[in-house]
């Protein structure tokens, strides 16, 4: 039989998870029940450049390229699409310029996610993730 | 650890291993003069004698073993188009795009690239960007690609900022070009052929990027959402599978342009159409074509076949010119093309 292809540690945080908790904690901060803010590729890019540079475990999941005009990281689109595709995040019509979190990303978080993180992580999320609310809701 | 003799650790010692390897029999020879090929899309299409010499050597004679889409064949029977072909279309194509740029540049009064020889300056090393940048595809090109990306010595250089935008095939065609051993070889060819570029901005156009930011622009046509490469793939592989996808080129070439951003010039497309068939050209080749499920079938018989060899070194392993493979590590993938038996 084939050996399986190589796969992450069950304990081990993904970046996938560390967006879906950056999100489901300002849900929290925002005190909305439906969280929506701007989700263009170029503004995440940028916000989540700023969150790198001063969070160490935002610049552990998410490296950005230190090469062309604009701060890129793909590992963040890639979250971002699978996050869509796993149906934790919407995107708005008509234009699908605001994300939208949905209810499964806050038990996705609780159930899943959450006893993962060490305090120390769980504390520095949530500071990024008040970060993050000011960014985006200013 | 020490790696056994013969072998280079980390890498770039592997990269220049297998360079070592491609070149081992090869015996160089300088090219009468240029040489016009045609090809069945684009026409007539001139290289000058050094770009003769590259496409003459193994690195390039090695893509006709590749095919440009794969598996794809085994359901679209006429789909045998290589990485060959492509590579060539891609340096006409990007010498198009280039000669587009400069002359709405002069129209406008904007700054035009300094030197359009094809055997010196930007556009020698534009077109051999371009001529070289698929040289590090392997099996199947891109199946192979999804394979090793996951091994550690691809993943450790992914993650460094200076090459994350970068895809696996990309980072391996870095490296060839860089590799001591090619480098040596193009630094004759250049100099027999009294060319002059710079084989380090050829390797950062290679990867998207420009040392000189405000020729930025150069690597894009490379390497960007719209750049040459698409340009050809989309039509050469739609014309291969009997798609009829158009971008119309025409249109598309009157409307490409340069700006500045942030320091850089980049490279801007004044309207929104082409772009919009180039994504709807996209769209119809993964649906129809990449994703095919016939396809994906037969892309994942082929990676159940790789992994079983890689998990079963001692039974599995076979040699090509002496070298063993075991697909462990990313560069064996480069070593093995589909005219060497395996499929």
């Amino acid at each position: 039989m084939a050996a399986p292809m190589p796969v992450s540690d069950s304990a081990e945080t993904m970046p996938d998870d560390i967006l879906a908790a950056i999100l489901t904690l300002a849900e929290r901060e925002s005190g909305q029940d439906r969280f929506r803010f701007k989700g263009h590729d170029y503004d995440l890019q940028r916000i989540f450049k700023e969150l790198a540079d001063k969070f160490p475990i935002v610049r552990k999941h998410f490296v950005f390229s230190s090469t062309g005009p604009l701060p890129y990281s793909p590992v963040l689109t890639e979250s971002v699409s699978r996050l869509q595709l796993s149906g934790l995040i919407g995107r708005e019509n008509p234009d699908f310029e605001f994300l939208f979190l949905k209810p499964s990303a806050a038990k996705y978080f609780d159930q899943e996610i959450r006893g993962r993180l060490g305090p120390a992580n769980l504390a520095e999320l949530q500071a990024t993730a008040k970060e993050f609310y000011a960014r985006v809701s200013s | 650890m020490v790696p056994p003799e013969g072998v280079s650790d980390g890498l770039e010692g592997r990269v220049n291993d297998f360079v070592q390897w491609l070149f081992r029999d090869f015996q160089p020879s300088i090219p009468r003069g240029p040489k016009v090929i045609n090809d069945s899309l684009l026409g007539n299409q001139f290289f000058a004698r050094h770009e003769v010499a590259v496409i003459d050597s193994p690195l390039l004679q090695r893509l006709k073993r590749i095919k440009q889409t794969g598996l794809v064949f085994q359901v679209f029977p006429s789909a045998r188009h290589s990485r060959f072909e492509h590579s060539l279309g891609v340096a006409t194509l990007a010498e198009r795009c280039f000669a587009a740029i400069a002359d709405r540049a002069s129209l406008e009064g904007l700054p035009t690239p300094e030197h359009a020889a094809r055997d010196r300056g930007d556009l020698a090393e534009l077109r051999m960007a371009a001529l070289l940048h698929d040289v590090g595809h392997g099996l199947c090109s891109h199946l192979s690609e999804q394979i090793y990306q996951a091994h550690t010595d691809i993943k450790e250089f992914r993650n460094n900022p200076d090459y994350v935008r970068n895809s696996p095939g990309e980072i391996l065609s870095y490296l060839i070009v860089r590799s001591p051993k090619f480098k040596e070889w193009f630094e004759w060819v250049t100099r027999e052929c009294n060319a002059s570029l710079d084989l380090d901005v050829v390797c950062e156009i290679i990867l998207g990027r420009h040392p000189d930011h405000k020729k930025h622009y150069l690597a894009q046509i490379v390497s960007s959402p719209y750049d040459a490469d698409k340009l050809d793939y989309i039509a050469r592989d739609s014309y291969y599978c009997g798609l009829a996808l158009t971008v119309d080129l025409p249109r598309f070439y009157s409307m490409i342009s340069t700006t500045e951003f942030d320091g850089y010039r980049i490279l801007v497309l004044r309207s929104y159409v082409p772009l919009e068939q180039i994504l709807f050209s996209k769209m119809t080749l993964y649906g129809s074509v990449y994703h095919h499920h016939k396809v994906k079938c037969l892309d994942h018989m082929l990676r159940s076949l790789l992994t079983h060899i890689s998990s079963h070194p001692s039974s599995c392993s076979f040699r090509i010119r002496e070298k063993a493979i075991t697909f462990k590590e990313a560069v064996e993938f480069l070593y093995v093309t589909e005219g060497d038996g395996l499929l």
